[in-house]
């Protein structure tokens, strides 16, 4: 916490001094100065059935989502962005200390996740994801704080974002967790640009350093990373294209030990989509999770993020999703994904209709099947998300 | 959320297209081949600005969608998202037959299959074939002046557009009502095979925006749901703007506003 608040300090008294000091040094016109607040609230009750827990269980999470960003000039913008959520229900009643503590739990270099009430019945969940201070000039752009550093091509699992994966079964978290970082972005041209990032660990060589060159040709975005990845190198490679009509992405990491030699990992995913004339958007994806190892896979965790080398909780997956739009208000979609390794399979089907300009709303059911000698696990969760945005 | 993004991605395009064309009709002549090739000409080339807010009408409800967009030619469009609240700050970019999506929320750019830009939406009330009659070469039809007639006061030419048996075009015919005095086009009429009215689109509200006179409210209602439409109304526009295509680059992508 003190390195967040010591961190948060520093960021507006860094601003202070550059708006006290000086306003021509950016060319500021008062006029350009814009405070922007936005966000969202969402409740979210939900039923989660699976055989590890004899009752259904009911859990209730309300959500609000605060974004503030302030404009200086043109080229200094200031972002900070939380997460605020107060938790209730039967996980909380029952594992009440193991949740507390898992969600004061901060990965990032700044531990800024807070519990900063709770009770037997109670969580009550504060969690800044985003905080950066973000200077742009000519053709660079320079970014420092916690930010999300998207490098990723496909919409399920992305090999080449080595600075802060998500997991595709917390759809929840639809802004997806931010990187502790340094970025700087330089575009080269119109479509083109070359990346840096570095995001330090709390234990040195925890830390990520990498570059991104990407550019298009024939109609082709390609990518090239190369860095350090946690104690090993890092070299990856993206696209996104298409075979016809159709869209046709990839990208692979090739992941080495420093100290040994041997034990090189390959993570791999690629996939197709495509609109179809009836209105159908259909994706396929398949992954290839080289860094996969069996104990790792801790079902209980599953919605937690992994890591950019070992990048799911399977070997294999094979992941299909349709999207319908039955109405301009209302819309159907399902994701089925297929783990062959751990004989597992997945099903998450959602019904969403906007009931009103700024209301949604959305039917969401997850299925899950296990079935193994290793292991057993059977689970069925069905949510309600109604969601105010402004 | 995908879907929906599709949709805003579609009708948007598909609206840039619709009103390029209609932009391009400004300064008809007096025949009907002529206001045609003025058409064309009016659309090479040129670039704008608009903010527009589409309502799509249904009985029961109305939505709206605000847009910023930004074009040079037909080759370059961006587009902002400026409402609702859900979808604000939602990016387009389209480079030739490219598409692009950023959506800042995640920092994700996505690379838009070109299904998308050839494939129409079910949802909206603009068909396929609004999107392929106006970026298809006007070669594809025979056009004639039908006759003349008033609307909302303005005096009328009705263009007949026959398009030519080989060309991909779905409907039998279009009729075209374009204001005598001042160029504009307030009516256009797509027509099917067995000559039944598809769809109409009403251009209103003619007044002076961005130092021309064009009409600023347009309205696309579907022949066989009389009680549905989708509106366009233009809030401010542009023309020949100083864009270069350097403006329509990843770096705006990511950070227009």
């Amino acid at each position: 916490m003190n390195r967040f608040l010591i961190t948060i300090s520093a960021f507006f008294l860094c601003y202070a001094s550059i708006a006290q000091n000086n306003n021509n040094v950016f060319g500021v016109n008062e006029n350009e100065r814009n405070f922007r607040f936005r966000g969202y609230l969402k409740e979210m009750p939900s039923l989660e059935f699976n055989n590890i827990n004899d009752d259904i269980h009911f859990n209730n999470i309300v959500h609000n989502r605060l974004n503030f960003s302030y404009e200086h000039n043109r080229n200094l913008n200031f972002v900070f962005e939380v997460r605020n959520r107060l938790l209730t229900g039967n996980m909380v009643n029952d594992y009440n200390a193991l949740m507390i503590e898992s969600l004061k739990n901060d990965n990032g270099f700044f531990d800024a996740s807070f519990v900063p009430l709770s009770g037997d019945k109670y969580i009550w969940h504060l969690n800044p994801d985003r905080f950066y201070i973000d200077w742009r000039n000519n053709n660079w752009q320079v970014r420092l704080g916690r930010q999300r550093i998207n490098w990723g091509i496909n919409t399920v699992s992305n090999p080449n974002d080595l600075f802060n994966n998500y997991s595709f079964f917390d759809f929840d978290y639809e802004e997806r967790p931010g990187a502790d970082a340094l970025r700087i972005q330089h575009y080269t041209g119109d479509m083109s640009r070359l990346e840096f990032a570095l995001s330090p660990g709390r234990e040195l060589e925890k830390s990520v350093a990498a570059m991104m060159y990407a550019f298009n040709t024939n109609a082709y975005d390609i990518q090239l990373v190369a860095g350090y990845y946690r104690e090993r190198t890092a070299l990856g490679a993206g696209w996104a294209g298409n075979i016809k009509t159709s869209g046709f992405k990839g990208e692979a990491t090739l992941f080495n030990s420093i100290d040994k030699m041997d034990s090189m990992t390959i993570v791999a995913a690629v996939s197709f989509d495509h609109l179809f004339g009836n209105g159908i958007y259909g994706f396929v994806e398949m992954l290839y999770n080289g860094g996969h190892t069996a104990n790792t896979a801790n079902l209980l965790m599953m919605t937690e993020p992994m890591t950019a080398d070992n990048i799911f909780i399977s070997k294999y997956a094979i992941t299909g999703s349709v999207m319908y739009p039955i109405s301009p208000i209302l819309s159907a979609s399902a994701a089925a994904m297929y783990m062959p390794d751990m004989d597992a399979w997945y099903v998450m089907p959602s019904l969403s209709w906007s009931v009103a300009s700024n209301f949604d709303l959305q039917l969401l059911m997850q299925v899950f099947q296990l079935e193994n000698e290793a292991s057993r696990l059977r689970a069925a969760n069905a949510y309600l998300q109604l969601k105010w945005s402004f | 959320m995908k879907t929906q993004t599709n949709f805003l991605l579609i009708t948007s395009f598909s609206l840039l297209i619709l009103l390029g064309a209609a932009l391009g009709e400004l300064f008809a002549a007096e025949t009907a081949k002529s206001i045609i090739e003025k058409m064309e000409d009016q659309m090479r080339g040129e670039s704008s600005y608009f903010e527009m807010t589409m309502t799509t009408v249904r009985p029961r409800y109305t939505r709206d969608v605000s847009l910023k967009t930004w074009t040079k030619g037909e080759e370059y469009s961006m587009i902002l998202i400026t409402a609702p609240a859900r979808d604000k700050g939602t990016s387009f970019l389209k480079r030739g037959n490219e598409i692009w999506n950023y959506m800042p929320n995640i920092d994700r750019m996505i690379k838009m299959p070109p299904s998308m830009m050839s494939q129409s939406w079910m949802g909206s009330d603009f068909s396929n074939d609004d999107l392929v009659r106006e970026s298809s070469n006007i070669n594809d039809y025979s056009h004639s002046i039908l006759r003349e007639e008033a609307i909302d006061g303005f005096e009328c030419w009705i263009l007949e557009l026959i398009p030519h048996p080989e060309s991909s075009i779905i409907y039998s015919k279009v009729l075209i009502w374009v204001a005598k005095e001042i160029y504009v086009q307030l009516r256009i009429e797509n027509y099917d095979e067995d000559d039944f009215l598809v769809s109409t689109l009403n251009f209103k509200e003619v007044k002076e925006m961005g130092g021309r006179i064009i009409p600023t409210l347009m309205e696309m209602i579907p022949a066989d749901k009389p009680n549905q439409k989708t509106t366009l109304k233009y809030a401010d526009a542009k023309f020949n703007i100083p864009i270069e295509e350097s403006f329509f680059s990843v770096q705006n992508l990511k950070n227009i506003r």
